[in-house]
């Protein structure tokens, strides 16, 4: 007869069954009396070829190899995951396989592709630290990553083999590192980054006290700047009085490395080190500025929304700064945080250094900050305290005219243009009034201030608004403002309804819809016939690019003890300070650019990227604002000299390991007739074809790949497309092709069955073999129950934790009940990885994962 | 049925009446946002563990500079997560509204304030949440009701 061991209100039961010796369901019911049916259930649980278990996990009794030096190093196929667990220090808990040894590393051999990365995630980022390091088969270090973030990447230069350590810097955690499966996450820390050795630029917490004196005994030397700013820091000694550790790790056995990579690799583990400081604020490389599209600001990497827009092609021709004088952008919102690191210099102030904005919130009650109207915008919080307060108008601020490539925070639409806050929103919202006399202020009117800043504003954004509020005085007002010369913007409203909100919807305002990362509407954006435009607003719900952060646009914000900080915000609020830091570089290109030139080159198709139904629609008015489109044309106007480009959208395709068709979309830039000569594709399993162009080739093509018999791997191709002025681009193509076969080591498992009420009814774990865990339970009474299998690698008695396998019965994603009524066989199910916010949403509990009995275990069905 | 200020109002007596001989216990916000990201309703979970503290600490985050999840000592305090429902708008806020609350017939009460935005408002997706640990004692049920009044805001009962 067969056992499980049952918890909870199932052991009496058990208890019941072995003294009456009733069994399996599959036996009769031979004794005559009332004896509850019990049944069996049955399946298979496979892991895919891809998914790898490192072989020296925390779980005492999983298959041991040791793979912590380059030559024990672990081979793993490409594409893969691979799922590891490491520890600085032994974890000194009973039963663990590194109770009392350390397993600081692990080192993987695999073959990778030039410009392939690997990605890491880290399941434990607070506390634990994990860092990535890339040696070529020389063994000589090509690329490290030393975030102290959930994610680390390095990239491979060219193609042929190397070594990946994973290094426990601090503490200890799980990962999962992803080879060629189309992951691309940012590194906050690269050894690949050009940055001076040997310096930093350091910022204090306020209030932090004498920290230079703190700096100057640890061995470090005040370059340049004071506390109270960012410090130019020479960095010294790496053993001091204050720091008893030596900030560098043990240098992998059989490593080299260049004196100037072990220069920068010093530098980079000195401010970690100085990240670690309570007094410190921040601490970053003293980047070398390099003329080029992409900003240095190290949040950079996860504002996806800008290259949505073709951002970095816009700046190559401007950041916002004009020939002459400035372009001025009034937010007219909340107010905005004066003192935060990344606007405080792109505000728009006087000779005297004053900020130039206004306080036109009457109540004094709503305005928190102790008075009616002022001449202070500086924004005190929107609630009773500053962690509970929005920071809205510092986060649309921020979008607008982030400082940028200035290495630290984030980055900024057009970066060269200056900020007038001005508040109209407190403790419970605003007024129409408030925001009348803002708008009048912003615009250079007459207003309740009795003052008018030195210029008016060149762009007025509002992100605010209110439904079924029509004012006919409003819409007077804004007759006046675009007479006046100013371009407003306003977001569309958020209830993903055709209702018109205003002020978006007046006529002369621009109405901006948000769009998602996949360019389609956001699902709580308004539509509708006042909608003019549309830009990424964000979707919070999804991860499409796997960074490990939800779709939102990231900006400036405020932390709870008034420090600078960046969050992730998703509304029309932050889809129209996009369009409004774009209308800022028009401006900065063709100073003389009206309202109406703007509205013209909009309804022209030369601003935007046509989604939807050609031309005009309601869900994305002219279609998402183009960066790049926006300022050639805004040049193009300015002077009509503009030389025509071949553009591509998306600049680059990823198959991944599934897709076999995507779209591309040919356009011109500039004015000149350009057209497309000849398109072609130089690998024979990639092929291109037109869907949608026009007599010019300009338009719609499909782009598919035919894996058919290609071998498991990782391919690279080009697509070129040839100008009919000779000109060429190429479109780099990338894409996996899967094994079908399945894994040779995947670890060992656990199967759980729970009951409805998530009480664990049964378990056993087992190695399996080839990737293939068969299980069988018995001895289950009638009942609904759910079947999960996972590794539980730092052995803490669950499975599925953030960097463990996990599977359910059907699917991961939706876990499903199976009926017991009778035995039940072949609920069969394969296993991933727990890891990115996705995948920990469809399971459900955010990495908490499913709790184990160590004690009782039942083998598995070999 | 006791309202809302029924209670409010004995809930502040009952401080009153028992300052002078034990004190009242204090809650503790261990976070506070206009923001956390997870359902779109209303939820109030209490949190059992270290496990479960963490799981929720990192979906409530929103930026990418990673925070320590925060320390509680689970054996002298329960964690109880409110998140108040997604809404289209900023101008909502969830707070505490006294650190005090009081134990009734194996009930604690705790007071919050929910406030909501009137006129123009900000066009940011809000769901703002409070992380509460409050020191353990002799009641499971946990109430939660708003400051000014209005029906019950959340309560929290064991898992049977």
């Amino acid at each position: 007869m067969k056992h499980y061991m049952a918890l909870g209100l199932l052991i009496p039961l058990v208890t019941v069954l072995a003294g009456c010796g009733g069994g399996g369901g599959d036996d009769d019911d031979d004794n005559g009396g009332v004896q509850p049916q019990t049944y069996t259930i049955s399946g298979t649980v496979r892991a895919a070829s891809n998914i790898v278990l490192d072989t020296d996990t925390n779980d005492p009794d999983s298959v041991y190899l040791a793979n912590d030096t380059p030559v024990t190093a672990q081979a793993i196929p490409n594409p893969a995951m691979v799922g590891g667990f490491v520890t600085e220090r032994p974890t000194f808990s009973l039963s663990d396989r590194f109770t009392l040894l350390a397993d600081p590393d692990d080192v993987y051999v695999v073959d990778l592709v030039a410009g392939q990365s690997v990605a890491m995630e880290v399941a434990n980022p607070a506390p634990a630290d994990l860092d990535l390091g890339l040696y070529d088969s020389n063994l000589a270090l090509v690329d490290a990553s030393l975030g102290v973030a959930r994610f680390e990447s390095v990239t491979a230069p060219a193609s042929g083999r190397y070594y990946v350590r994973v290094n426990a810097y601090s503490d200890k955690s799980n990962y999962v590192l992803s080879v060629g499966t189309g992951a691309n996450v940012a590194s906050t820390l690269s050894l690949s980054t050009d940055f001076v050795p040997d310096e930093a630029v350091v910022t204090a917490r306020p209030l932090a006290g004498d920290v230079t004196a703190k700096m100057m005994a640890q061995g470090h030397a005040l370059r340049a700047g004071a506390a109270d700013r960012p410090m130019l820091v020479g960095l010294g000694g790496l053993r001091t009085a204050l720091s008893a550790e030596d900030p560098l790790p043990p240098r992998l056995t059989g490593t080299t490395m260049t004196p100037e990579q072990a220069a920068k690799l010093r530098t980079l583990y000195q401010i970690k080190a100085l990240r670690s400081q309570a007094d410190v604020a921040s601490a970053d490389p003293n980047y070398r500025y390099q003329p080029q599209k992409v900003p240095n600001d190290p949040f950079y990497a996860f504002q996806w929304h800008y290259p949505l827009i073709n951002l970095p092609q816009a700046w190559d021709v401007t950041t916002g700064t004009p020939a002459s004088g400035e372009v001025v952008v009034a937010v007219v919102d909340t107010g905005v945080f004066l003192g935060h690191q990344d606007l405080a210099a792109n505000l728009y102030r006087r000779g005297d250094g004053s900020v130039v904005g206004y306080d036109f919130i009457r109540s004094a009650s709503s305005s928190n900050d102790g008075d009616g109207i002022d001449a202070d915008a500086n924004d005190p919080g929107d609630q009773s305290t500053p962690a509970s307060s929005s920071w809205h108008g510092t986060h649309v601020a921020g979008t607008i005219a982030a400082s940028s490539n200035n290495g630290t925070g984030v980055s900024g639409v057009a970066w060269g243009a200056k900020i007038m806050p001005v508040r109209v929103i407190g403790k419970g919202g605003g007024s129409s009034y408030d925001v009348i006399q803002g708008v009048r202020y912003a615009a250079g009117l007459s207003n309740d201030s009795g003052t008018l800043p030195p210029r008016r504003a060149d762009v007025i954004n509002l992100s605010l608004g209110c439904q079924n509020c029509f004012s006919a005085s409003e819409q007077a007002l804004y007759n006046q403002v675009r007479a006046a010369g100013s371009v407003v913007v306003a977001a569309a409203g958020n209830e993903n309804s055709g209702v018109a909100g205003y002020p978006a919807s007046y006529s002369g305002v621009i109405s901006v819809s948000a769009v998602a990362m996949d360019r389609s509407r956001a699902p709580y954006s308004n539509f509708g016939p006042h909608v003019d435009v549309a830009a990424p607003g964000g979707d919070t719900s999804r991860d499409r690019n796997g960074d490990g952060y939800a779709d939102g646009v990231l900006s400036t914000l405020v932390g709870a003890n008034l420090v600078s900080d960046y969050r992730f915000y998703q509304g029309t609020s932050m889809a129209a300070p996009h369009v409004a830091g774009v209308v800022a570089l028009m401006k900065a290109v063709h100073p003389a650019l009206t309202p109406a030139d703007f509205d013209a080159l909009l309804a022209s198709g030369s601003l935007t990227t046509d989604l939807g139904a050609n031309g005009r629609d309601d869900t994305y008015g002219w279609g998402m604002i183009d960066a790049a489109k926006a300022v050639l044309a805004a040049q193009n106007a300015a002077s009509g000299t503009q030389v025509a480009t071949l553009a591509a959208n998306p600049s680059r395709l990823d198959f991944g390991a599934s897709l076999n068709a995507l779209d591309l979309t040919l356009t011109q830039l500039g004015s000149g007739g350009l057209g497309v000569s000849a398109i072609s594709a130089d690998a024979a399993w990639l092929g291109v074809s037109a869907s949608s162009v026009g007599n010019d080739g300009l338009g719609g093509y499909t782009v598919q790949v035919n894996r058919g018999s290609l071998p498991p791997g990782s391919y690279s191709a080009q697509i070129m497309v040839t100008a009919t002025d000779g000109a060429r681009i190429q479109v780099p193509v990338s894409m996996q092709v899967m094994s079908t076969a399945l894994a040779v080591n995947t670890g060992r498992y656990w199967l759980l069955v729970q009951d409805e009420n998530a009480n664990l009814v049964a378990q056993f774990s087992t190695n399996g073999s080839g990737g293939r865990y068969d299980y069988e339970f018995s001895g289950l009474p009638a009942g609904r129950y759910f079947v999960y299998a996972g590794t539980d690698s730092d052995w803490d008695d669950f499975i599925c934790d953030d960097g463990e396998a996990c599977g359910a019965y059907p699917t991961l994603g939706t876990p499903d009940v199976v009926q017991v009524d009778g035995n039940r066989s072949g609920l069969d199910f394969t296993v991933g990885f727990v890891g990115s916010p996705g995948v920990q949403q469809a399971l459900g509990t955010q990495g908490a994962g499913y709790a184990r009995n160590p004690v009782k275990r039942e083998k598995g069905v070999q | 049925m006791m309202n809302s200020l029924d209670v409010v109002s004995r809930t502040l007596a009952a401080c009153l009446a028992l300052a002078s001989l034990a004190g009242c216990a204090s809650i503790e916000v261990v976070h506070e946002a206009p923001y956390c990201p997870g359902e779109q309703q209303r939820q109030a979970v209490e949190l059992g563990d270290d496990q479960a503290l963490a799981s929720v600490w990192r979906s409530i985050q929103t930026g990418p500079q990673a925070l320590s999840v925060p320390s509680v000592d689970f054996q002298q305090r329960r964690v109880v997560f409110l998140a108040d429902q997604e809404r289209p708008t900023g101008g909502y806020g969830l707070s505490l509204a006294s650190p005090r609350f009081t134990v009734n017939m194996g009930e604690a009460t705790v007071l919050v304030n929910a406030t909501r935005p009137a006129g123009m408002a900000p066009q940011v997706i809000s769901r703002p949440c409070l992380l509460l640990s409050l020191p353990r004692g002799a009641y499971d049920v946990i109430r939660v009701h708003e400051a000014s009044g209005g029906p019950l805001w959340a309560e929290l009962r064991p898992v049977q």
